[in-house]
């Protein structure tokens, strides 16, 4: 049974170990009944959540929507630009990171989680360096950034990281390869990818629309177009950055994703009708609601 | 470095560097117990020099212990980033073990700021951390640091293993500095072109493959400037080089 802080020791008083007074208890009991046991990480929850950890998915939820895909030869990753203040300046906003030669990282959720995890892995890159003399492989790094997460979904007094991160890279065979890290610790390689606010209708699209085999271009119009379901449109919205066999990650200009955007939206758009056929268009158009109706 | 104990949370950030301070406990004194009648390091040499708009560094490719020449193709200048280099000149294992750490840690500052240090910035990085590493170890290498930045132009740092730093025109360390510091007194000016560089770098390695008790069969030369570091192909015995110039001496008198 936990105890309330007159019955335990003095020094426990505001620890995991005590029931903590929170108004919120009252008034939210009746939509979030698991509330007594979201308070801390440590603690499991009678139906096997630890709700920090949920919370730190909502979390990443929240972020600006990002994007991975893998193609035959290259790994893409694209990232929303949210819009910035007119005051600020938007260069210093960094979304993709490289974290080292070789390697790329984009993350989604609050962004200075994403800076301190991004700054501990370039030094784990360095350190892997020194150790083994040689550049530390995609599983390695992602397998690392997992293991930092998760150390925070085990340990009390703080709270998990509330980014998810797509690890990009080649293997050593010079294949490209995509992860994914969670909050919760967890990695996973995939084929394309998305995280962030609305990642649910990008990842809809990336289902029906990749195939294996994909080119790097057809790679980069997909990712552009899982993107333009999440942002408004236009090239300023959203950043991409590939990575090719040389395994040099490039950042696309502005300009460049203007003009594919352009095509992509020009595909979109249904064909003008020819002058002159609008009432054989209307009668199409009642023909296909016909069809609808009927059961 | 993050890391948790099983019994308390405790988080260590070191100065987010890479490698361990505390690692060898072995000093450079603890060392010299071994019985070594000449301290091991000295007979490794380095050299370097200012040029106009490049530096060049040259460094002994030869590791001995004792009286035994293990090998004679190594290569002690590190580069640590596309327009600096390290030469190092020292006990082997301390010189490899500093300048690969100092490889990764500016390499770290640079992915993880973002954007590249200068000569000046990285000179004064590896003088602080050997100074503060002085207090618990010895690393017995000698260094040159040259470097190229766009504002700045060329530059040449001399690092003693003490960690005395010096922004300097031509600098070398070993037994062999005894001769090579003098070739290049007489012959150094400034704004050296590349070739009347490479000439310099010749004499002075044949003066130290003259005069030098120890024999240094090859040296390995390279030049850092705005492209990046690139290994100069010169001639790997100089010996007959003098000769070569003398000779062209007596033409001239003729």
């Amino acid at each position: 049974k936990q105890k309330t802080a007159y019955e335990m020791q003095r020094g426990l008083v505001g620890s995991e170990m005590c029931i903590r007074d929170s108004i919120n208890a009252e008034y939210m009991g009746s939509f979030n009944m698991s509330n007594r046991y979201d308070a801390a990480v440590t603690r499991f929850s009678p139906s096997g959540h630890l709700f920090q950890v949920d919370y730190a998915f909502e979390a990443v939820k929240k972020g600006a929507c990002a994007v991975g895909i893998k193609t035959k030869d290259s790994v893409i990753i694209g990232v929303e630009r949210k819009a910035t203040p007119k005051l600020q300046d938007s260069s210093t906003i960094k979304k993709i990171f490289q974290i080292d030669n070789h390697l790329a990282m984009a993350c989604a959720g609050l962004t200075a989680d994403a800076r301190v995890l991004t700054e501990r892995t370039v030094l784990e890159c360095q350190q892997y360096r020194l150790t083994y003399d040689q550049p530390p492989t995609v599983n390695y790094i992602a397998k690392f950034v997992a293991k930092v997460m998760q150390r925070y979904t085990q340990v009390g007094g703080r709270r998990p990281f509330g980014i998810g991160s797509l690890i990009v890279g080649f293997d050593q065979a010079k294949e490209p390869m995509l992860y994914l890290t969670e909050p919760s610790g967890s990695y996973s390689l995939w084929k394309a990818c998305s995280i962030g606010h609305n990642s649910k209708n990008v990842t809809e699209l990336l289902e029906k629309k990749y195939k294996d085999g994909l080119n790097h271009d057809e790679g980069i119009k997909l990712a552009i177009e899982g993107l333009l379901e999440v942002v408004e449109s236009g090239n300023k919205n959203m950043e991409i950055a590939y990575m090719q066999k040389d395994e040099k990650l490039v950042k696309m200009t502005d300009e460049e994703v203007k003009k594919l955007v352009e095509v992509i939206e020009k595909e979109k758009q249904p064909p003008a009708p020819a002058p002159g056929a609008g009432k054989k268009q209307l009668h199409t158009q009642q023909k296909y609601c016909l069809l609808y109706t009927s059961p | 470095v993050f890391f948790f104990n099983d019994t308390a949370t405790t988080e260590i950030y070191t100065r987010g560097i890479v490698g361990s301070v505390r690692c060898v406990q072995e000093t450079g004194y603890q060392r010299r117990v071994h019985g070594d009648s000449q301290p091991q390091k000295d007979m490794e040499c380095s050299f370097g020099f200012r040029g106009k708009d490049f530096v060049i560094l040259g460094a002994d490719a030869s590791i001995s212990f004792r009286v035994f020449n293990l090998k004679t193709t190594e290569d002690k200048i590190y580069p640590l980033d596309n327009t600096i280099a390290l030469a190092g000149a020292g006990d082997p294992a301390d010189r490899a073990v500093f300048c690969e750490l100092m490889q990764r840690n500016i390499q770290f500052f640079k992915y993880r700021d973002g954007k590249n240090l200068s000569t000046h910035a990285v000179a004064n990085f590896i003088r602080t951390f050997l100074a503060d590493s002085l207090r618990e170890r010895m690393y017995q290498c000698d260094s040159l640091i040259g470097g190229f930045d766009q504002g700045e132009g060329a530059s040449l740092y001399y690092l003693d293993y003490l960690a005395t730093l010096q922004k300097l025109d031509k600098a070398a360390h070993g037994y062999g500095a005894y001769f090579v510091l003098t070739v290049m007194d007489t012959h150094w000016k400034e704004n050296l072109t590349l070739e009347e560089g490479i000439e310099l770098a010749k004499m002075c390695i044949a003066e130290m493959q003259k005069r030098l008790v120890v024999n240094l069969p090859n040296i390995i030369v390279k030049c850092i400037d705005a492209k990046g570091i690139t290994i100069l192909k010169l001639s790997q015995n100089l010996f007959h080089i003098r000769f070569l110039y003398k000779k062209k001496k007596k033409k001239k008198k003729k």
